[in-house]
Parts: structure tokens; sequence; C-alpha cells
């Protein structure tokens, strides 16, 4: 069966996913800097969100992602645009429990070993992956020309790209957004620096056993000092 | 038992499956670092604690401590939390808490299902059947639950047994003189107990994967041919250990060698010519990743290995034994 697609159809399928993915990501960032105005404690909330977001939630959303979409439709939208169907050994769409575990445990291992269970597919008879043999899947043409759809879509998501990150950018630049995360960080550094300056003098104070006056609490207005700076 | 044949079988079946290599590349990847690291973490702590003296902190006073800490991070940092709306609070810990575990749940659910899968495969590969990654991929989905409660079960086994064994110890260590004699046989006990509950969880796993048994069942076959055949266990499980070593060794000395080669050489080279560290940086990475593939797939055959040679042991164990397999 000649119909198996080839390792670079599923790379450009695999690209759209990612422009897609990172589009999204920088549509996050710029909502972000966007909405949460010229008060540096809400851009820093605003931050943590997204932190949060990256630290906790984007695998599992990525994976319901691909699950989903391999489950409804037989394909991330990456790979339908490409013209390619992930299906079963009988040509059916793979179960939810399938396409669940082929993303949750297939990709993780064949990520191993710097993504050889993708690179598998160049030498496969079948073109399957790691993460194909594992869950007896394929991916397969579903006979439309991938190329055009391709570049279209490229050029389409690499210019969401450029906008939000150029978007993202301008408003970084015009809130000084750069100058107040670093004066921001600087208070917080500021802060602790002080708090250990004290609580070592003050262990010292022990140690020695001398009765050595501790300092008086030194009255450091950070947020004055920012908005000198500023 | 002929272990030598054992050995060279399980070689064998390595050099002809290549996917139970592959399948050895995902065990010893998810199964990499767990023990050693806390061994080496503790000892750090050890050291810390030893040389470290703290009856200085007795005079230290902590109320001055949390009144600096108060006015310079402490109203800070609570103005902060006390401004963000509870109901935050509440999603954070609760997404916390669901990716927590939901990152651990994971971690069960890929360890045991790697481990049911590459038993399955150096099974299939030692009886030379077919081996592939949707066997074992569906052996490892299939069993992934069944060998997780035995190896639960045998744990809360060895705790029990341990707990036992060091009470009894403890007590006997109490009667004068001869006492000192009684913990050197409750330490030494301790760790043959320990060796038996290691070849039983490996017995009771092959026996719920391969011969598709209940876990209450496969937990009394391992305590029992465990107990039965001690011996041809313990030997196999130190060839396996004496493998291991020695692979071991290998790869570090193969580290040493290309580390110093790169090390020595990068710095005679910009020693001597600076442009050349330009020239030299590309071929120290494409060294390092040599090396990374290389040791990762010495340690995949290591890994399918030693699955053969306890796939071999317990076949001729359990047709010893009587028992049947699926």
């Amino acid at each position: 069966m000649s119909n198996y697609s080839s390792f670079g159809k599923r790379l450009g399928g695999y690209i759209l996913d990612l422009l897609i993915s990172l589009s999204g990501s920088l549509f996050l960032i710029y909502v972000v800097f966007a909405f949460f105005e010229n008060d540096f404690l809400m851009m820093e909330k605003g931050l943590l969100w997204v932190l949060f977001y990256v630290v906790f939630i984007s695998f599992f959303v990525n994976v319901c992602y691909l699950s989903f979409t391999t489950y409804y439709f037989g394909g991330s939208i990456g790979k339908l645009l490409m013209g390619m169907k992930v299906c079963d050994g009988r040509g059916r769409n793979l179960s939810m429990k399938m396409s669940f575990f082929r993303y949750l445990v297939g990709y993780p291992l064949a990520k191993i070993l710097f993504g050889f269970g993708f690179l598998w597919v160049i030498k496969d008879e079948r073109k399957q992956g790691f993460h194909d043999k594992m869950t007896g899947s394929f991916v397969v043409n579903t006979g439309e020309l991938g190329v055009v759809r391709f570049f279209a879509s490229f050029l389409i998501l690499v210019l969401m790209v450029i906008f939000f990150s150029t978007q993202s950018y301008y408003v970084f630049k015009s809130r000084s957004i750069g100058m107040q995360i670093t004066w921001q960080i600087q208070d917080h550094v500021k802060r602790f620096e002080l708090f250990f300056d004290q609580i070592r003098e003050v262990i010292e104070e022990g140690k020695d056993g001398e009765g050595e006056e501790l300092k008086d609490v030194v009255e450091y207005k950070f947020s004055d000092d920012v908005e000198k700076e500023l | 038992m002929d272990y030598g044949e054992i050995v060279k079988k399980a070689i064998e079946a390595v050099k002809k499956h290549k996917w139970l290599v592959v399948w050895g590349l995902f065990f010893s990847v998810v199964f990499a670092g767990g023990s050693s690291n806390y061994s080496n973490v503790s000892r750090s702590f050890d050291k810390f604690g030893e040389n470290t003296d703290w009856s200085y902190l007795e005079k230290v006073d902590f109320e001055k401590i949390w009144s600096i800490f108060w006015e310079t991070i402490g109203s800070y940092y609570w103005e902060i939390i006390a401004s963000t709306p509870w109901w935050v609070w509440v999603f954070i810990i609760l997404v916390v808490l669901f990716s927590w575990g939901f990152w651990f749940l994971y971690g069960i659910f890929l360890k045991n299902y790697i481990k049911a899968g590459m038993i399955k495969l150096s099974y299939e590969a030692v009886s030379d059947r077919e081996v592939n990654l949707e066997v074992g991929s569906k052996a490892g989905f299939k069993s992934f639950m069944k060998v997780f409660l035995a190896s639960l079960l045998i744990g809360i086994v060895s705790i029990l047994g341990v707990g036992a064994i060091g009470f009894v110890t403890f007590i006997l260590a109490m009667i004068p003189f001869v006492g000192v004699i009684f913990i050197f046989v409750g330490v030494l006990v301790i760790l043959v107990f320990v060796i038996y509950i290691m070849v039983c969880e490996m017995v009771a796993s092959w026996s719920v994967v391969v011969g598709g048994k209940e876990v209450i069942e496969a937990v009394g076959i391992g305590l029992r041919v465990g107990f039965k055949k001690f011996f041809n266990l313990l030997v196999i499980g130190l060839i396996n250990t004496c493998s291991g070593c020695l692979v071991l060794l290998v790869i570090g000395i193969v580290m040493l060698v290309v580390g110093l080669v790169v090390l020595g050489s990068g710095v005679g080279l910009v020693a001597v010519l600076k442009m050349f560290s330009l020239i030299f940086l590309p071929i120290g990475l494409v060294l390092m990743v040599v090396v990374i593939v290389f040791s990762s797939l010495v340690m995949a055959g290591l890994a399918a290995f030693r699955h053969n040679t306890w796939s071999l042991t317990y076949k001729e164990l359990i047709e010893e034994d009587g028992g049947e397999n699926e």
C-alpha cells in the first residue's frame, strides 16, 4: 500500500500544528500585555497566569486537543490541512482511548533519544513511528494535494505569529513593560537582600554572644524608589 | 539450571530482536535515576548535619527575625495575597492538585505499563515468537494495573516483614552480653529477606504478565517459588547485577575518555590558536550526542538482557513447578 504519508508530509503537518500552538501562546501574551494596563502589579499577575498555564496546563491541553481532533476528525488541524488522516488498520478513526493513549504515552516515548521514534517513519515500510506502532495506527493520505494547503496555511499562520509578536512587542515597548518587569524584579531582590542581611546580623549576634546591637530595620520604600526611577 | 546457557540465550535474543531493544530503551529512560539519587541526597544532608554546629541558634532571637521578616517581605507579599480574590486561590489549589494527581498517576501508569510490556516482549523473545511494539503495548495496557497491585502488595509484605524482624532484633538486642550478636544476625536476616522480596516481586510480575494470573495468586506464586528456588533466583540476580556494573563501568570509561579527549584537545587548541575553538565546539557537541546515543543503546540492551534472563529463569522454574502459562 503506497498511500501511507511520507515523513516530509507528516513533518509539514507537525510544523503547522506547532505554528498553531505558537500563535495561540503569542495571542495569550498579547492579551496579557494589552489588557493589564500600566499597573505592573496586575501585569505581574497576568504573567504569573501565563507561567501557570505553561507549567501546569499546556501539556494536558495539547494532549486533549490532539486526542479530540484525531478522534472526531481523524487528525489534528495540521494533519487535516496537509491532507492526511490518522486511522486504524481498517481505515476507521481511532477510538477515544487509543487516540488519547497515542498522544499521552506514544508521543513522549517517541521523543526519546532526539525523536528517534518519529525519525523511524523515514525507514519504516508502512511509514509508522513508534507511537503508531504502539497503537496499531497509520497515517494515510486522503488523496488531496497537501502541498498547496501547506504553503497557504503556513503563510497564514506565520502572518498570525508575526502579527501577535509585533503587536505584543509594540505594547511591550510603548508601556516600557520590559523596564517595569526589571524594576519589579530588582524590587523583589532588594527586599530579600535586606531581609537576609538583617537576619545574618541577628544570627551573628547570637553566635558571638557579645550582645551587639541590632541595627534598626531600615525603612526602605521600594515603590517610591521605583517611582523615582520611572 | 544451566546459567551459562541462560546468559547465552539471553544475549542471542537481544541480538535477534531489535524491538526488544527499543522497548529496553523506553524502560531504561522511564526507570532512570530513582533510588540512587535519593541516597546521594540523603547522604549530603547527613554530612550537612554532621559538620554544622547549630548550638548558637539557641541564642538567636526568633521574635526579632519574625519582625524583620514581616517588615521587609511578609507584609508586602501578604498585601498581594490578600488582594487576590478567594476563588482564585481555590482555583489555583484545584489546578495544582489536579496536575499533581495527573502527573502522579501518569508516572505510575507509565512505569508499570513499560514494565509489563518489557516482561511480555522478553518472554516472547526467548520463546522465539514475534516481538514488536504493538505486542508490548497491548500487554502493557492489559497488565499495568495488576503489575502495580502485585508490586504494592509485595511492598506491604516487605514493610511488615522488615518491621517484624527489626522489632524482634530490637527486643533480642536488649539481652546483656549476647545482644550485639543478635543485632548482626538481625541485619543479616533483613538483608536476606529484602533479597527474597525482590526475587518474589520478579516472579509475581512475570506470573501476572505472561502467566495471566490474578494479583493474589501471582503474589502467592512469587512467595512460594521465591522461597523454594531462592538460590537459583539469587544467582540470576547476581549475574544481572554484575552485568549491570560491567556495562556501567564500560560507559563510564567511554565517557571519561571522550570527556578527556574533548576537554584536552579543546584547551590545547584554544591555547594555541583561539579561532580553533569555533571548530572544536561543534565537534564536542557531536561527540556528546554520539556518547549519549551509545550509552542509551547499551543501557537499552542491558535492560533487554536482564529481562531475558529473568524470563528464561521463570520459564524453567515454572515448568519445574508444574505451572501453566497462557
